[in-house]
């Protein structure tokens, strides 16, 4: 199920491509915007 | 504005990284959603039958909150111009900051479009561009190249053709514009060149 607008959004922590370990729940305070896409090689 | 971008893909770490470097650098965090394999895409419910996500955007406001959900058909870049304009509407001061600060900021030189009959905007990465030159050499056609990720203006123009995304590659046939390639319609273009 995709989460609906209003809901809070389900938080996570991933390793960059820097190796940087990012979690979502730190950047409370900024907008956020995730942007996922399917595979490197497709533009973003 | 005050917005981080994070990326996300099922990639592996080393493969996002090698993609960053062939971009010459990317100014956001792309997240490798590997292992256990797309589980954040899980969460979001994006996470397609064959292993990869879909093309999403969620725009998540300063509570946590989502905003904006957009999710893509896998081959159709999303409307970054409609993304700006949720992000103004979440947060109105930023969106009147950024405003000052492109007023602010000292133009570029203005990019002037080559005087050729065929003009390929293009990266040095982007597969379809690769293909199109193959596709221009074997038949023998001149066309002049412009790499976006180098001429930021020119960039701009391909953002303005491509409701504000860099697509690649974008031609301009001598008037005739269009993204991505395809043989038929670069025929169609050249034909109308006759």
């Amino acid at each position: 199920m995709v989460p609906k607008g209003g809901e809070l959004a389900p938080d996570f922590t991933l390793k960059s491509h820097t190796g940087k370990s990012i979690k979502l729940s730190d950047y409370r305070g900024k907008n956020v915007v995730l942007a996922f896409f399917p595979l490197a090689w497709t533009p973003v | 504005m005050e917005t981080q971008v994070l990326g996300l893909s099922v990639d592996s770490e080393p493969c996002l990284t090698a993609w960053a470097e062939s971009l010459g650098g990317i100014t956001y965090p792309l997240l490798s959603d590997f292992y256990p394999h797309g589980m954040v895409a899980v969460k979001y419910g994006v996470l397609k039958d064959d292993g990869r996500s879909e093309r999403a955007i969620f725009v998540i406001d300063k509570e946590g909150y989502i905003r904006y959900v957009d999710v893509h058909d896998i081959d159709e870049q999303p409307d970054n111009n409609v993304l700006l304009k949720v992000l103004e509407a979440i947060d109105p001061e930023a969106a009147e900051r950024s405003a000052e600060l492109e007023k602010a900021a000292s133009p570029l030189p203005p990019f002037v479009q080559p005087d050729a009959d065929v003009v390929m905007y293009c990266t040095s990465w982007c597969p379809g561009c690769r293909r199109a030159r193959v596709w221009f050499a074997e038949n023998n056609i001149s066309f002049v190249e412009v790499d976006i990720a180098k001429d930021r203006m020119a960039a701009a123009l391909v953002r303005e053709w491509n409701k504000g995304n860099e697509t690649t590659p974008t031609f301009n046939i001598h008037g005739q514009i269009f993204a991505n390639f395809s043989i038929e319609e670069v025929e169609n273009a050249l034909q109308k060149l006759k």
